[in-house]
């Protein structure tokens, strides 16, 4: 093996790295990438050259060497290879062409390092590329506002309601969420209602049975519903209650049931029914749980209000104290957590949803997420945003309706 | 003399509370009865089990903790039945509440629902006891609106209760409580919350009402003033038991117990000048539970204290030699109101408007009007913890309002404020120690933290508190060694100037003698300026060289405090000072006899 190889192996570096201590010695991208351009077209020149027996050992020489160079950045190695090659064309009249890019090789080496600037490494540089940015695309669209010419590769974003195209499997965005949107709503209207309709008086009930036996299980109860995570939960359920392995296999383990042409409308309801009884117990728990301690905590602050005792002190009896005098005054913080559980309703559950493979809004989106499919990601991110912001304006208007004190003409 | 049915017996009432610290019998063994047609009066300082009384013949003492342990309430309806209503089971006292024994309670502002309408509230208890249609209900509803005199009774009909001003709307309460006409009104401190000349108009009418329906009231209250504006018989509680009772003029006669002389000496007077006000302490104490007389004469007690007209003179000539602590010239705090779309302001309320006056080193200024007339705003712009509109606030040669951050800063170490809610102005989470030690900290006097806490100490027993109370908490507390614990709060910066803001107005009388006697005392052992703000006439006579009485933002009068009683020559004034009860036996009998009538 000749040394100069030798010397080559034993400097050998991959050429990302030389590349990326090129750039951490001189840091000014431009000449460098002048450099290995030119390194490119030194390297090209070499094909054109005539061969014969002069070009023989030396092109051989000067090809190794150009390649070598893509993996140096020691000056010392880089100017020794510059001689080596330089010596090598020197033997034959046939490099001519191959010279004049080795000159401006040489002039482009030296240009990097009399601009050197290494301290732009270290100072960060901002670019502002205005509007064309992928979010924009995505939010604005590209097309022309008013026009109803065929744009082709065009959208027309967001705001326009044109949610884009799935990467995984060219879909509009739009279509795939049409497929998944009932399903969720379903699954969240049904949690939701029953949520409501049990933690209300519940909480009711447990208020005014504040520090009796009663009162004490039910918080106890209640709050360690709150505390176990759904997943486990979920993962339970499907362990113990939907496989013959524990003798208790009662309910379905995923999916949504088999619908076929023939099915009447009751049978299609009793085998969808079936299938969401174990989801939608998990998604109503928690907030059940939640829901109704808030509503006892709020109940009970009112309770203890003068005006309480003043429709005590008219006569009314317990009952209509605490539901026509003292419930409305405690809405508030129900309202308040509603405006927060609204957007979950529509964005889905990822647990849930996946855990019984359900194929609603979470578990497309978490699939999104997974495949890095954005388009499906900032459209389901955007809807959620929106529907953050409906939720808050419905709190606020609700609490006008709740209390007269509230009022939104000031 | 008309003829006297009874209509309430109460007989050997016990009732407890279930504490930490056992059983505690908040009210001990009470008897009284009741007449038709008649008003009695139950006094007593917070705590002395007088509204537990009240709540326990209603049966709205909340169950647990408390309950009625024992006794009878016998109550004698117009058929001529006798009903013990600790007997009865819940559902048949629920026909009684209402509509046979009514209630008004002390806070107006938070005892109607804020979620219905005033006439829904009213309404609702005439249908629930009288077989009566909805449309019957509301015109019944306005007819009891026009009875106790609210204006526009259409308007309140529909109105939600923070839309009422606090006289209105304890004007309501009475309309809910007179609807079914009830035989046992029970009124709990209903016009504590209230200016005078309002309280005067809602005793007249609670007056006017049980005489048109025949009632009888049991009114409760801390002020023994007020019940002589509208009592004919006094029961005195103290520590849960009745300790006196008797005709209203035997009692401001020749009250019997200690403590009946107690309470009618610790109010400030208004003819007589004092020195300090006389306090239950100093006509009785309490040895394992046995009470011993100290002093048996109320007439002797403040002959003890009272100060020449020689010495006022001479007091007021000293004053005016003095420098002007304080300027203020043609101060103007302005709210806005209305805003327009953008933000800009379209309408002012005028809090303060020109106020012009100084205060000499060394004297009390009061400040005196109803709520709302901007009084406190001005203490506040004084401080300039209100923004002043216009006008200069001169204090000791240097303009308050131009003052920068830094100089500001020294300037609180000698102007502070002393609030009015001694509840909620100490942090809950703070020892009263420390809240005293803070301001000291913020502004880095004395060397270290051992110094510190040795004056705050030193500070504690100022006030008449105990060193060892230095790491309790403020919850542990009564409302008027709060308010001592605020006072050592701003002594801690040892200032000149101190801002007292109805400082004693959230306090029982007997206690608000020994606050008000503290602030006297340490006005003379550090020669302190005081601009005392006060809704309560009497008080700021009491405790001012010149008083100030504000309306609607501007001064009404100005001048010594004695002279402007003795004289008010304006209008406002006058209506200002004849609306205070006066407690004076002349006026007793003439309300009594004008009740008769």
């Amino acid at each position: 093996m000749p040394p100069h190889q030798i010397a080559c192996i034993k400097s050998s570096k991959s050429p990302i790295e030389a590349l990326e201590r090129m750039i951490a010695n001189y840091g000014n991208w431009p000449e460098i990438q002048n450099y290995y351009v030119q390194i490119a077209a030194l390297q090209y020149s070499t094909y054109d050259v005539q061969q014969d027996s002069t070009t023989y050992e030396s092109g051989r020489t000067l090809k190794e060497n150009i390649a070598s160079l893509f993996t140096k950045y020691k000056d010392e190695e880089i100017k020794q290879g510059f001689a080596e090659m330089k010596a090598a064309i020197a033997q034959s009249p046939n490099f001519k062409g191959v010279g004049v890019e080795m000159a401006k090789l040489e002039t482009s080496y030296k240009a990097v390092q009399d601009n050197a600037t290494p301290s732009k490494n270290y100072i960060p540089k901002l670019y502002w590329y205005g509007m064309h940015n992928q979010f924009h695309r995505w939010m604005f669209g590209d097309k022309k506002w008013f026009s109803s010419e065929e744009e082709p590769g065009k959208g027309s974003g967001f705001i326009r309601a044109d949610f884009g195209f799935s990467y995984t499997d060219k879909r509009p965005v739009w279509s795939k969420m049409k497929d998944a949107l009932p399903w969720t709503l379903l699954l969240n209207a049904i949690s939701l209602f029953l949520a409501y309709l049990f933690s209300i008086p519940l909480g009711v009930w447990s208020a005014r049975r504040k520090g009796t036996i009663a009162d004490r299980i039910t918080t106890f109860v209640l709050f360690l519903m709150n505390s176990l995570p759904s997943f486990w939960i979920a993962t339970m359920l499907i362990t113990f209650l939907t496989t013959s392995e524990y003798g208790m296999n009662f309910f379905p383990t995923f999916g949504l049931g088999d619908i076929d042409d023939e099915m009447t409308w009751f049978e299609i309801a009793m085998e969808r029914g079936y299938h969401l009884i174990l989801p939608v117990f998990c998604l109503t728990y928690g907030s059940l749980a939640y829901l109704s301690r808030q509503m006892r905590g709020g109940l009970l602050t009112v309770l203890r209000q003068d005006y309480i005792r003043t429709a005590r002190a008219k006569g009314l009896d317990e009952g209509r104290v605490v539901w026509r005098h003292a419930f409305r005054n405690s809405l508030i913080p129900i309202i308040t957590i509603f405006a927060s559980i609204f957007p979950a309703a529509i964005a889905g559950s990822f647990i849930a949803e996946s855990i019984f493979s359900i194929p609603g809004m979470g578990k497309l989106s978490l699939d999104a997420l997974f495949s890095r499919d954005y388009p499906v990601v900032f459209t389901v991110m955007m809807l959620s945003a929106i529907l953050t912001m409906v939720g808050n304006l419905f709190a606020d208007i609700m609490y006008a309706v709740v209390d007269p004190r509230i009022s939104f003409n000031k | 003399m008309m003829e006297k049915k009874l209509l309430l017996e109460v007989k050997n009432l016990v009732t407890e509370f279930k504490t930490d610290d056992g059983i505690v019998k908040a009210v001990n063994d009470v008897s009284f009865d009741l007449y038709r047609g008649e008003t009695i009066g139950i006094v007593g300082e917070s705590g002395s089990g007088k509204s537990v009384t009240s709540l326990s013949a209603m049966r709205l003492i909340p169950n647990p903790p408390g309950r009625i342990a024992s006794g009878q309430i016998i109550y004698h309806t117009k058929d001529g039945k006798q009903i013990d209503l600790v007997k009865i089971s819940e559902k048949e006292m629920q026909s009684f509440r209402g509509n046979e024994l009514a209630m008004i309670f002390q806070e107006p502002m938070t005892s109607l629902n804020p979620v219905f309408t005033c006439g829904n509230q009213v309404m609702e208890t005439i249908l629930l006891h009288q077989k009566v249609t909805k449309q019957e209900a509301e015109k019944l509803t306005l007819e009891l609106f026009e009875k106790v005199k609210l204006p526009d009774p259409k308007r309140v009909l529909n109105a939600y209760p923070h839309q009422l001003s606090g006289g209105q709307k304890q004007r309501v309460m009475i309309a809910m409580a007179m609807s079914c006409k009830p035989g046992v009104l029970i009124a709990d401190e209903p016009t504590t919350a209230l200016d005078v000349t309002v309280q005067k108009t809602i005793l007249q009418l609670m007056n006017d009402l049980k005489k048109e329906i025949d009632s009888a009231v049991i009114f409760i209250t801390h002020d023994l003033g007020v019940i002589a504006e509208i009592a004919d018989r006094v029961l005195v509680m103290y520590k849960g038991r009745i300790v006196e009772q008797g005709d209203v003029v035997s009692i401001f006669e020749s009250p019997k117990h200690p403590y009946t002389k107690g309470l009618l000496a610790c109010r400030p007077p208004l003819d007589l000048r004092l020195r300090v006000l006389p306090t239950v302490t100093d006509f009785m104490k309490e040895e394992n539970g046995q009470i011993i007389e100290l002093q048996s004469s109320v007439e002797e007690a403040i002959k003890n204290v009272i100060v020449t007209k020689e010495d006022t003179l001479k007091r007021r000539a000293e004053l005016m030699t003095r420098e002007k602590i304080l300027q203020l010239k043609g101060v103007k705090t302005y709210f806005p109101s209305k805003r327009d779309f953008f933000g800009n302001v379209k309408d002012y309320v005028k809090a303060v408007d020109d106020v012009t006056f100084d205060v000499y080193e060394g004297e009390t200024m009061g400040l005196v009007g109803e709520s709302g007339c901007g009084k406190t705003t001005l203490g506040r712009t004084i401080l300039r913890l209100a923004p002043a509109t216009a006008g200069e606030i001169i204090y000791k040669g240097r303009n308050v309002l131009d003052l920068n951050q830094a100089d500001m800063l020294d300037l609180r170490k000698e102007m502070q404020i002393i609030f009015q809610d001694p509840y909620s102005s100490l942090n809950p989470r703070m020892t009263i120690g420390n809240a005293i030690m803070e301001p000291m900290m913020v502004h880095g006097i004395y060397g270290s933290d051992k110094e510190r806490k040795e004056k705050t100490i030193e500070l504690l027993e100022k006030v008449n508190m105990k060193p060892e109370q230095f790491a309790r908490y403020p919850h542990e507390f009564s409302g008027g060694q709060r308010q001592r614990v605020c006072i050592a709060r701003a002594l801690a910066l040892n200032p000149k100037f101190i801002i007292c803001d109805e400082s004693v107005s959230a306090l029982d009388v007997s206690v608000q003698a020994q606050v008000l006697n503290l602030l006297i005392n340490l006005r003379e052992e550090f020669k302190f300026t005081y601009i005392f703000i006060s809704h309560d006439l009497s008080v700021v006579k009491f405790m001012s060289d010149r008083m100030v009485v504000m309306n609607k933002g501007k001064v009404e009068e100005m001048g010594y405090a004695d002279d402007i009683y003795n004289n008010p020559s304006n209008e406002y004034t006058q209506k200002l000072i004849q609306a205070i009860p006066k407690g004076s036996l002349e006026d007793i009998k003439r309300n009594k006899a004008a009740r008769m009538a």
